[in-house]
């Protein structure tokens, strides 16, 4: 608990200086990241951008995706294009001494350009959360801030181990994560979630076959019949827990219905490989074991 | 010289024999009529002259050399063709359908010349479409388009042409103002001409003679005066045909004999 | 309108080629980025890259992002106008273009499966695989349209149709089963678009394109026959089939070029030939060069609109390519209902 409270002022205090810099920077659109220090970072894909801040050195972001949205800040950063409409023109002009991309999620032929081109390109791709931890040791190596990168890690970890020991000897639950409604997606294996939900003591139900994200029918999920159904269709809305429970209810065959166990999840918690990750880690915990969470905090 | 010499052609198609045996010769400057029913081989028979389909049997020989022994180019120079109807896909203007009869001289990359166009025009001016030169080609008449065609297949400078029911989609006027310019080219350019028609009357007074198939083989041939006989004919047409004697210079004209219901 | 004489054709290609200059230089100078306009810069900026040595910001920008784009748009619209042109004058179908028979879905599915294994193979393999899908799709067609030496029309027709069909169902499946990150990148693929390329690989397409180009621009006589039917070509001189299979081959394979580096950029095949059609007429021997250099000019302002309408974001530049062609449809039919009345 205190690890957290360090970690957190840590971060506050990070937001504050970033904050007073970029103010510092609010006149004149595009000349203001001439203004903004080495090295200056472009980052391709939202996890990398809430790496990034969560180092504490989001004022170096000079360029970032329209999907970057967390924290409030990455919001504010000028913007280059969707992950696969990423202008090639705009990153070049924003001067970037580091581009952060996913190989997965951006164009390769954009990436291979932009390293022809003479840029230095980064790409990750961490797969669960253990390689998250990994990616922040090596972006905070490459970007000069490594001890940060120590400390956010040490953070995060700290998290999971939290959850780890509260459900220590707790009985696994069988779980369904569900992406969309339709056509119906759900979490298979090789996802975050898929990992999320193991390490939160859960039995993912579609983890069995080798999709990552199967279609399912209506029945094929009566018929599993998992105790806890955890929908993240609905955003996150203030709403999405009321519409969720209000769409499964009608459902009355499946147990998780008759237990009252649905429940909306934030999707940008289990999607994105970064910090947040860890949130959700702790929020499926929550969800799938609230008894061994009743205690304060 | 014989323009066309035709020794024992058969065809078939599909397993279905289309022609058999068939041996005829057309003389330079002469204008020979082809009459026959239905699946009578006519059709087939120009494009086995105009060296479209390959003879099973058989030869062609045209100015004594044989087919074969054309080249594409060189045969085209010679003979040229009017189909029943043409296609149109795209809306070219009547000189550039015409200039197209030039096609045969041209090398690839080689554009039309003075001399060509001269040409274009000269055979425009004999099929009396001289006007119609700017006109796209889908925007004129029938019977227009139908000359145009002729003075494409003129363009050509041909020996002999071969006309394939050339006035089969013309009315009544265009289809004597066009056999009355088949007849000119003849007088004039000493063109041979072979046509394919199922009017036995226009063949009676256009043709020098006429050649009549039956099922793929030759039924007759000769003077129109003897061939188009009624006993033939009803023969080969299976109706009882009434011959009208000698109305243009010897020329019969056949009409078939029938009972009408209201009984006239 | 006259007919074609060399002057007309010469006159008529200079303006075109113009044109065509204009768009280039003004693609150079107009973009998401703002730049300044300063003559003896971007010439000292050009010559640097001559000699290869390292260009300023704007250097980089105009020379190495929007110049090979450019080339690009000339080689691939160019092709597609000209293939567009050939395949209608081939099919005699005005609504012919340079997909139908066969190269969409056979190079979309080899493409898709490239992306797919590019993990392992690395992604350069995609343009390649591409490229080969079409080929196989070709010798497909050929296969089932070619019967004992001839290749009737609507047999060629319906064997593209048929190969399109099937390989477009391959595609769906592969799609639906395949780890679902590949989607977005099929799609975009699919719809088409000038990814960023290196002058090197700009000059291997270029001389892809070559035999192609001088191939179908030496057929423009054989087209303007094939008008005339068949039949009526044939007795004009042209050995029709061995004609039919050339500009078949050859019309698909710079169809196959432009598909490998760019994907499906729809309607441009389409659209251009009409266009050039309407305002020159149908002679073939002007309509195939105008219908490359059209093709270019016309690529190339689309292009600048995928790269201005959501900037700084780039949009594929098949999106407005497909915009623009519902609306030229529209006008088509409603230019052929006044033909027919």
């Amino acid at each position: 608990m205190g690890k957290m409270v360090k970690g957190l002022k840590v971060i506050a205090i990070s937001w504050v200086i970033s904050l007073v810099i970029w103010s510092g920077c609010k006149e004149g659109k595009t000349q203001a990241n001439d203004e903004v220090a080495y090295p200056r970072i472009v980052s391709l894909a939202p996890s990398i951008t809430e790496i990034i801040f969560a180092l504490g050195i989001g004022e170096h972001l000079v360029g970032v995706t329209d999907h970057c949205n967390y924290p409030a800040l990455a919001r504010s950063k000028p913007k280059l294009g969707g992950l696969k409409t990423i202008g090639l023109e705009a990153v070049v002009s924003k001067k970037p001494d580091f581009i952060f991309a996913t190989r997965d999620g951006n164009e390769p032929n954009l990436l291979e350009r932009l390293s022809q081109l003479g840029f230095k390109v980064f790409s990750f791709e961490p797969r669960n959360l253990e390689q998250v931890l990994d990616t922040i040791i090596s972006i905070g190596d490459l970007l000069g801030a490594e001890e940060q990168a120590k400390l956010l890690v040490s953070e995060l970890r700290a998290k999971q181990n939290e959850v780890e020991q509260r459900l220590e000897g707790v009985e696994m639950v069988s779980v369904i994560l569900i992406y969309q409604r339709s056509p119906l997606i759900v979490a298979g294996s090789g996802t975050f979630a898929d990992d999320l939900i193991k390490r939160a003591k859960g039995e993912n139900l579609a983890g069995k076959a080798e999709i990552p994200y199967p279609a399912y029918s209506l029945e094929e999920i009566i018929k599993k019949a998992p105790a806890v159904i955890v929908d993240v269709s609905m955003g996150k809305s203030q709403n999405a827990q009321k519409e969720v429970i209000e769409f499964w209810s009608s459902w009355k065959e499946l147990p998780a219905v008759k237990n009252q166990r649905i429940y909306a999840l934030n999707p940008d918690l289990i999607t994105r490989p970064g910090p947040r990750l860890f949130d959700g880690l702790l929020e499926l915990a929550q969800k799938i074991h609230p008894e061994n969470f009743k205690v304060e905090n | 010289m014989k323009a066309l010499s035709i020794e024992g052609l058969g065809f078939s198609y599909d397993s279905r024999q289309v022609l058999s045996g068939l041996s005829f010769d057309l003389k330079r400057g002469e204008i020979m009529g082809v009459i026959g029913p239905n699946g009578s081989g006519k059709s087939t028979l120009i494009r086995l002259v105009s060296g479209v389909l390959k003879p099973d049997s058989g030869k062609i020989k045209i100015f004594s050399k044989e087919i074969e022994s054309y080249s594409r180019k060189e045969l085209a120079q010679k003979l040229s063709v009017i189909p029943q109807q043409t296609e149109l896909t795209f809306p070219y203007q009547v000189l550039e359908v015409v200039l197209m009869g030039r096609a045969p001289y041209l090398r690839r990359f080689q554009l039309e010349g003075a001399k060509d166009i001269k040409i274009a025009r000269n055979c425009l001016s004999q099929t009396g479409c001289l006007g119609l030169e700017s006109r796209r080609i889908d925007e004129i008449s029938g019977g227009e388009r139908q000359r145009v065609i002729l003075a494409k297949a003129l363009a050509q400078e041909p020996e002999v042409i071969l006309a394939d029911e050339p006035t089969a989609h013309l009315d009544l006027e265009h289809q004597i103002k066009f056999m009355k310019l088949i007849s000119d080219l003849r007088e004039r350019e000493k063109i041979s001409v072979l046509f394919t028609t199922h009017d036995l009357n226009l063949a009676s007074i256009f043709a020098d003679r006429i050649l009549v198939l039956d099922q793929g083989r030759l039924a007759g041939l000769g003077a129109p005066k003897e061939v188009l006989k009624p006993e033939l004919m009803s023969k080969i047409y299976h109706l009882k045909l009434k011959l009208i004697p000698g109305i243009y210079q010897n020329r019969p004209m056949l009409i078939p004999e029938m009972e009408l219901s209201n009984g006239e | 309108m006259a007919f074609l004489t060399r002057a007309r054709l010469l006159l008529i290609l200079a303006v075109l080629c113009g044109f065509l200059f204009v768009s280039l230089l003004a693609s150079l100078y107009l973009g998401p980025v703002q730049l300044g306009i300063d003559f003896s810069e971007i010439g000292s900026q050009f010559w640097n890259l001559l000699r290869r040595q390292e260009l300023s910001q704007e250097g980089v920008i105009v020379f190495r992002i929007r110049l090979p784009r450019a080339l690009l748009a000339v080689l691939v619209g160019g092709g597609l106008g000209l293939a567009g042109a050939s395949f209608q004058a081939l099919l005699r179908n005005p609504l012919a273009d340079p997909y139908i028979l066969g190269v969409s879905g056979g190079s979309a599915f080899t493409a898709v499966l490239g992306m797919i294994f590019s993990f392992y193979l690395g992604f350069a393999v995609v343009p390649l695989f591409a490229f080969l899908g079409a080929l196989l799709a070709i010798f497909l067609v050929l296969s089932v349209a070619r019967i004992g030496g001839r290749m009737p029309v609507l047999t060629l027709l319906l064997a593209g149709v048929v190969v399109n069909a099937f390989f477009s169902a391959l595609v769906m499946l592969v799609l639906s089963i395949a780890p679902s990150h590949h989607l977005p990148s099929a799609i975009f693929w699919m719809m088409g678009g000038l990814s960023p390329k290196n002058y090197w690989v700009i000059g291997l397409v270029g001389l892809y394109y070559l035999p192609g180009i001088f191939i179908l621009l030496g057929m423009a006589r054989e087209f303007n026959l094939f008008s005339l039917g068949e039949e009526s070509a044939e007795q004009l001189g042209v050995n029709v089939e061995k004609s039919k299979l050339v500009a078949f081959i050859f019309a698909s394979l710079v169809t196959a070029v432009g598909v490998s580096v760019s994907g499906l950029i729809g309607f441009l095949g389409l659209i251009v030939p009409h266009i050039i059609r309407l305002i020159f007429g149908p002679d073939h021997r002007l309509l195939l060069p105008a219908s490359f250099i059209f093709g270019a000019i016309f690529l190339i302002w689309c292009d600048f609109l995928a790269r201005m309408m959501i900037a700084p974001a780039e949009l594929p530049v098949g999106v407005i390519t497909a915009l623009l062609g519902g609306p030229f449809f529209i006008w088509l039919l409603h230019k052929t209902k006044e033909i027919l009345r």
